[in-house]
């Protein structure tokens, strides 16, 4: 046998220190309360037309920490827990210190309140920010939750991440028309534009030209270059062409357009520019729509020269800085990309792909939030302008104007806009022209796998209509990034994602230190360098930093190789990536936020930097070993590589593999799959589309939601009442701590056919499992009613029940008996019974009449209940508008709370609970995509049963095997039948078995024979209802099975009242599987 | 009415019982002389007739633990019952006619004390047809009792808890009443409790049967094979070399297949039989192939009259009178079902 380094086996040691998983979310929300919005403050000041003298200006902002404001004067520290059982908003006040003039004099002022921001859970400004476990139980949090989610308004939302084209890069494409062309979209703070370089076939040959919304006609590339100062046609064409004579061949049809045109100098070419940018505006004016794209100084006396050059400088790829009219960068880039397109046309293997993943950048939480936050800064600046004016008009002023403490300092704009933008998902910025929808969703709580799950979630733009397959499919960039399985079915499959389990996205890097190592590094900047010397030298590459070229140099692969140490040894950002492109003859490097990238060991000299020491500090106590892991990146063991530099990396799987040529070694081959499917045992010998039908299945299943699970009160909860840990385990379950929050249970599965009710991938159950607890679930449900107060004083009441005399049938009165439950003060008691139409909160509204104004003091009645006294003489008068419950089984009262929010509104919150033994027509399935309803129950009488007495509790047909192909449920029995008889939980990890982290099916055979089973994990059964022997063996062991959220339960409804046909009852079902159940049943 | 008659006389059989072991909660017994329908029918009736007394109602007063009330009813619910006749001090019921008395098995059935509610004339639940049983345990009282080092862990609640207002009716404890005080013995796990917690609840334990609820089925295991006749080629196996002997004990798990003497191991015996006629194809494949005449030396097949049965009592009834219960309620079945064939016989006659 292979003898394996020792290293091998405990390689999945090091996973838990870079398991970044939702920490994106965390790390993007920290940048932009620490970083970030410190940089949107400083450039605004607020002016007064109306008082020249005025000003106010912002030196710093700052986030504060949590509160619930409970009314104008008064705020208290908030909890999460808290603010979820009151619907309350988690934020923090946004501070700022300013400047500003009040009368005479200048005055600073810091803290002052501007509004505030809903805080993400477990980021810096929270207050479970590295909390210990214990802690975060005194807070009432569970210590697994993943945090990255917002609580407003008492609804958790996540801000999914954004999947995107990355901005400021350059795609080459075959457009619509098949015309090859370079599609560059420019975004800075300013402005958003997109422009391209078109190859255009004419009659003359190819031409290249330059288009952009702003140009009117597609000018010349020739033209545009003119204008930017390249005057000489020998200049331009070494720019271009001088590499490859045949660029050089094509691009010589261009050379000619400016003299056809007339155009030698720059001042003509920018005149020509000029006249198409007028015509372009004459054009839109006539059609009524106003010209809003450029508009420098608001009069236009300047001349169309000097409006070409602004345009060239600002708006035409508005990503290149153009400092003092210097058009050295841009000019070098337009040369770049012009070379790039015709070099794409002679070739078409260099037409870039646009589904590529280094091509893309996912917005997260932190980036979203620094728009929202820009644009409502800039709304509260303007709103605050326009009534300081108002203000400053007023010529006679008892006081002295002091905007701080004014009343039109106004702190709910930013606030409100915050918890609107986030409750309802709708990211409308006019600055950006953004308008999207669907940004934030609910974070689902149906299992803790889909909470974590949702976590990981990447949302892409495209359109959901598109039948194109290209965005869907799956990229082998994407290989360690995304995880390949976990994908929904349907119309989004292939567009929503999860990342893999150690993907992490990158936060902005500081661009400056990055692009002043690079000049040290030997990078030598472009005004000294001409288009020969760039593109004919052999060796010269171009530097691009972020998309923009910053220099050339002649030793590139130094240059790569000095930046990479540089990283390891974090004396630059430890995300930042190089990459050279020797066909492109550039290196990229990227420093920008949003890229995905994952960690990789680092080889040299074909030897992991991986020691085995490092992994067996035995002697050393564990936290030092804790701290050696943690400090792997520091250290250069471990760096971040992203999918771009992907291409310069020779990655070895396992280290026995590792050759001279290897640079890095994966950390765990597992790590491609996500979170979610690291809930399937044995993936790797599944048939991928089960481990996929898996990662939604496992969303569904019930189990527990979180540790605080019954402390919370959402509107809908499934508990299992005894899940169990899953005998057949994997490192990542491990990782996300799956047994302590377990989402199923563990049964002995047989799979033969019995009875004929298991057709169709029904399952059978063994009503004395269930009689002894197997998969019984609970089911809570919230029930809410707020009680008002009104603007004239009056108030909603809860009033206990009428009294019995008032029923003509006394106890036995239908009417009477709906309020069973109620207590005297007209809530449900705790513990009690609610039938159908039993009412839950007796709650009564003042009937409107607005004459009457009643004093607004509020005491407790006689009979307990909350009323508000009238006036005498003038009785309030109610109608009711009760709460009531409505199902049609039975439910139990599980908790009454009784709060107030912000906005002071006293609600009422009671959690009805259910407990349910699962029936037929309940949905199960195993972890492999086998998802069954439960066929038919039968007494453990009739069940087969083995000659030790072992019982099956699930029976399974076989024919869900061979066209399903899920080995790794086969294997999983096999495993956990050697696991169950040895005591212990297997492992089934995927790709595990030749690093420890997964079993043998070989070894488990061989365990099974020393304890004196078959060891194929078959068993001879006799038949429970004839006593003989049955004719084959029957494959049987343990299997973790889950109870899915569909149950029969809710999926009946009926109507009450209307015409009743015949004997059929109508019932909605939902599943097709369920109305073939039914009709056999019915 | 010929065809209704029982068969003739000497084809009629005569079943033997053999008992192998008997310890208080396991039996072992072989069913001879008789087939797989009768050993079966024995097997399910233990199972799902057996009549025993499990929890079936509760009615809580104080639940101020983490467990809801409905889980705690449900786990209340399947703990064993144990009812020990005590002779002479055990007052049994007078209403028993001398058929029923001898359809059962004896003085101590439980049928004896207890009727089924729902045939007890009673309003709800009597002396006769219930027994009840209280548990009221509160953190703050029984945790002075509790050694120091463990006053900050929640209190478990078991069933040695549960106070029965019948004392010949308790929940099942596998200690005997002399070790109680001195063994350390936990019980069954209800609830835990923490710091100001309480619970208090009385429940009202019924009889029934499995056939209803699991909770009334008073064995964890009760499963019956059938007796292996095994014959070995003798003479072939002796002819072997020794190692291939030893392959041929190596082709079963370890203990099925063994050596009938350690130090001569010329001969293979089967060492056990519940586990043989799992691989006996396995083996016969395998002697097939040393065989030289390419006969297997092995034989081993069922046999469709002899059955042995393992019985594994939960602790509410004895191990004993679970089967003896299930002999008596096959009887009786039986004794209906002659009483209605004799009257459909009449009628048509
Ligand atoms: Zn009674």
């Amino acid at each position: 046998m292979l003898q394996l380094p020792h290293n091998v086996q405990t390689r999945w040691k090091i996973l838990p220190h870079f398991l970044r998983l939702m920490k994106q979310h965390v790390t993007s929300f920290d940048y932009f309360v620490q970083t970030e919005i410190k940089k949107v403050a400083p450039n605004q000041t607020v002016r007064s037309e109306v008082d020249p003298n005025f000003y106010l200006s912002y030196t710093d902002v700052y986030v504060g920490s949590p509160s619930i404001e409970e009314d104008a004067f008064t705020s208290t520290a908030a909890t999460p827990l808290e603010c979820r059982l009151r619907d309350c908003t988690y934020s923090a006040p946004i501070y700022v210190d300013v400047k500003y003039r009040r009368g005479p004099q200048i005055v600073t002022t810091s803290k002052v309140p501007i509004g505030c921001i809903p805080i993400m859970l477990h980021s810096c400004k929270c207050v479970l920010y590295e909390k210990s476990r214990s802690e975060l139980e005194a807070l009432k949090e569970c210590p697994h939750d993943p945090g990255g989610y917002f609580i407003v308004k008492g609804v958790e939302k996540v801000i999914l991440m954004q999947e995107q084209l990355s901005k400021n890069r350059m795609i080459i494409e075959r457009d619509a028309k098949g015309v090859f062309c370079a599609a560059i979209t420019s975004s800075t703070h300013e402005r958003k534009s997109r422009c391209s370089i078109v190859v255009k076939p004419t009659s003359h040959g190819y031409r290249v030209y330059l288009k952009h919304n702003t140009l009117g006609d597609d000018i010349p590339v020739a033209v545009i270059l003119k204008a930017m100062g390249m005057e000489c046609d020998q200049e331009i064409a070494e720019l271009v062409g001088s590499g490859d004579c045949r660029i050089a061949s094509i691009f010589v049809n261009s050379m000619e357009e400016p003299s056809a045109a007339r155009v030698k100098t720059q001042k003509q070419a920018l005149a020509y520019i000029g006249e198409a940018i007028r015509a372009k505006y004459k054009a839109q004016s006539v059609d009524g729509v106003r010209f809003l794209q450029y508009a420098p100084h608001g009069r236009r006396s300047i001349s169309a020269d000097e409006e070409a050059r602004d345009v060239l400088a600002h708006v035409v790829l508005s990503h290149v800085p153009v400092v003092n009219y210097d058009f050295v960068a841009k000019r070098t880039y337009v040369g770049h990309v012009t070379k790039r397109v015709i070099a794409a046309l002679l070739d078409n293997s260099l037409l870039d792909d646009k589904d590529y993943y280094g091509n893309k950048r996912l917005e997260l939480a932190g980036q979203l939030l620094s728009l929202l936050f820009e644009d409502l800064f800039k709304r509260f600046n303007s709103d605050l302008k326009r009534s300081a004016d108002l203000v400053l008009q007023k010529q006679n002023r008892t006081a002295v104007f002091d905007i701080v403490k004014s009343t039109i300092w106004r702190t709910d704009t930013l606030a409100q806009g915050f918890v609107h933008a986030i409750s309802t998902g709708n990211w409308v910025l006019k600055r950006f022209k953004m308008d999207r929808a669907g940004v934030t969703q609910v974070l689902s709580r149906l299992s803790y796998i889909s909470a974590i799950g949702m976590m990981t979630r990447v949302n892409s733009q495209f359109e959901k209509t598109r039948k194109t397959s290209g965005p869907r499919a799956l990229q082998p960039s994407q290989w360690g990034m995304l995880c390949p399985a976990d994908t929904p079915e349907g119309e989004t499959c292939g567009l929503v994602k999860n990342l893999a389990l150690l993907a992490h996205v990158t936060t902005d890097a500081e661009i400056e230190t990055t692009k002043r190592s690079c000049y040290d590094l030997g990078v030598e900047q472009l005004g000294h360098l001409n288009g020969t010397a760039l593109n004919s030298h052999a060796t010269a590459y171009l530097v691009f930093l972020n998309g923009l070229v910053i220099g050339a140099c002649s030793r590139p692969h130094k240059l790569a190789h000095a930046l990479r140490r540089m990283r390891r040894s974090k004396r630059i950002g430890e995300h930042i990536s190089v990459y050279t492109h020797s066909v492109h003859r550039a290196i990229y490097i990227a420093c920008d936020g949003g890229r995905v990238c994952r960690p990789l060991i680092i080889a040299s000299r074909g030897r992991s930097r991986l020691l085995p020491q490092i992994l067996e500090h035995k002697t050393l106590n564990v936290h030092i070993f804790r701290l050696a892991l943690g400090q792997l990146t520091a250290s250069g063991v471990v760096e971040y590589v992203d999918v771009n530099e992907e291409n310069n990396c020779f990655i070895a799987l396992d280290e026995n593999q590792l050759t001279h040529c290897h640079t890095h070694l994966e950390v765990d081959p597992a790590t491609v799959l996500g979170v979610v499917c690291g809930l399937v045992a044995f993936p790797h010998h599944n048939q991928s589309p089960r481990n996929t039908y898996q990662c939604a299945m496992g969303k569904q299943s019930m189990g527990s939601v979180a540790t605080n699970q019954f402390e919370r009160m959402d509107s809908l909860l499934y508990s299992l009442v005894y899940p169990q840990k899953a005998i057949v385990k994997s490192r990542i379950l491990d990782l996300v701590h799956f047994d302590d929050l377990p989402g199923g249970c563990n049964a002995t599965l047989a799979v033969m056919s019995c009875s004929g009710y298991d057709i169709e991938d029904a399952i059978i159950l063994n009503k004395n499992s269930l009689d002894r607890g197997f998969l019984r679930c609970l089911v809570l449900k919230k029930h809410q009613a707020s009680i008002r107060r009104y603007a004239n004083g009056t108030f909603d009441r809860t009033i206990g029940p009428p009294p019995l005399s008032s029923f003509i049938q006394g106890i036995h009165d239908t009417r009477y008996q709906r309020y069973s439950a109620l207590d005297d003060d007209g809530i449900c008691l705790v513990g009690e019974r609610l039938n159908d139409q039993s009412i839950i909160i007796n709650r009564e509204v003042p009937i409107e009449s607005p004459d009457v104004v009643y004093s607004s003091a509020r005491e407790r009645s006689q009979s307990g209940g909350w009323r508000m006294s009238t006036t005498p003489g003038s009785p309030a008068k109610f109608k009711s508008q009760s709460c009531s419950y409505k199902a049609p089984a039975p439910s139990v009262v599980d908790r009454v709370l009784l709060t107030a929010n912000e906005t002071d509104q006293f609600l009422v919150k009671v959690m009805v609970r259910q407990s349910r033994r699962p029936e037929i027509g309940d949905k199960f399935a195993s972890r492999h995509g086998q998802k069954g309803v439960c066929g038919a129950i039968i007494s453990q009488e009739d069940m087969p049963f083995t000659d030790v007495g072992i019982c099956p509790d699930v029976i399974m047909n076989p024919h869900g095997f061979p066209s399903r192909m899920t080995v790794g449920k086969i294997i999983e029995l096999v495993a956990g039948k050697a696991g169950v008889c040895h005591g212990r939980q297997a492992f089934g990890t995927a790709f595990g078995e030749s690093r420890g982290s997964a079993d043998h099916s070989k070894e488990a055979s061989r365990e099974l024979l020393a304890y004196g089973y078959s060891y194929i994990g078959k068993d001879l059964l006799y038949s429970g209802t004839s006593g003989d022997l049955l004719r084959a063996f029957v494959f049987m062991g343990p299997v973790f099975y889950q109870k899915l959220k569909h149950m029969v339960m809710d999926k009946m409804h009926s109507r009450a009242r209307g015409s009743i046909l015949s004997y059929i009852l109508y019932i909605v079902l939902v599943d097709i599987q369920f109305l073939i159940l039914a009709l056999m049943f019915i | 009415m010929s065809c209704y008659s029982v068969a003739a006389d000497q084809r009629a059989r005569r079943p033997e019982v053999e008992v192998l072991s008997l310890e208080e909660n396991q039996m072992s017994f072989e069913v001879k002389k008789t087939d797989a329908s009768m050993a079966n029918a024995l097997r399910r009736v233990i199972i799902a007739e057996v009549v025993t007394m499990a929890i079936d109602l509760v009615t809580f007063e104080e639940n101020t633990s983490c467990i809801d009330d409905e889980i705690i009813a449900h786990r209340l619910g399947l703990i064993p019952i144990k009812y020990a006749f005590k002779p002479g001090k055990t007052k049994l019921r007078e209403d028993v006619s001398n058929d029923e008395a001898a359809a059962m098995s004896s003085e101590r059935d439980i049928q004896r004390r207890f009727r089924f509610t729902r045939d007890c004339d009673c309003d709800g639940y009597c002396d006769w047809c219930a027994c009840t049983f209280k548990l009221h345990v509160k953190y703050d009282e029984v945790i002075k009792n509790v050694p120091e080092h463990e006053k900050n862990q929640p209190y478990t609640v078991t069933s040695i808890n549960l106070e029965s207002d019948d004392p010949d009716v308790f929940p099942v404890h596998f200690v005997s009443e002399r070790e109680r005080n001195t063994s350390s013995e936990p019980g069954i796990a209800i609830v835990k409790l923490a710091k100001g917690q309480e619970i208090k609840l009385s429940c009202i334990a019924k009889l029934g049967c499995g056939k209803e609820h699991a909770k009334w089925t008073p064995v964890s295991k009760c499963v019956f094979r059938p007796k292996p006749t095994i014959s070995w080629d003798d003479n072939a196996v002796r002819a072997l070399p020794p190692n291939l002997r030893n392959i041929i004990v190596d082709v079963c798990p370890a203990g099925v297949l063994g050596y009938e003497d350690e130090r001569d191991r010329t001969s293979i015996v089967v060492k056990n039989e519940a586990a043989i006629l799992d691989f006996t194809k396995d083996i016969q494949d395998l002697t097939k192939q040393l065989s030289p005449q390419n006969k297997p030396m092995f034989h081993a097949s069922a046999s469709t009259t002899d059955f042995v049965f393992e019985v594994e009592s939960l602790g509410g009834v004895p191990v004993d009178d679970c089967v003896l219960c299930g002999l008596n309620e096959i009887k009786r079945k039986l004794t209906n079902l002659q009483v209605a064939v004799a009257e459909v016989a009449a009628e048509q006659a």
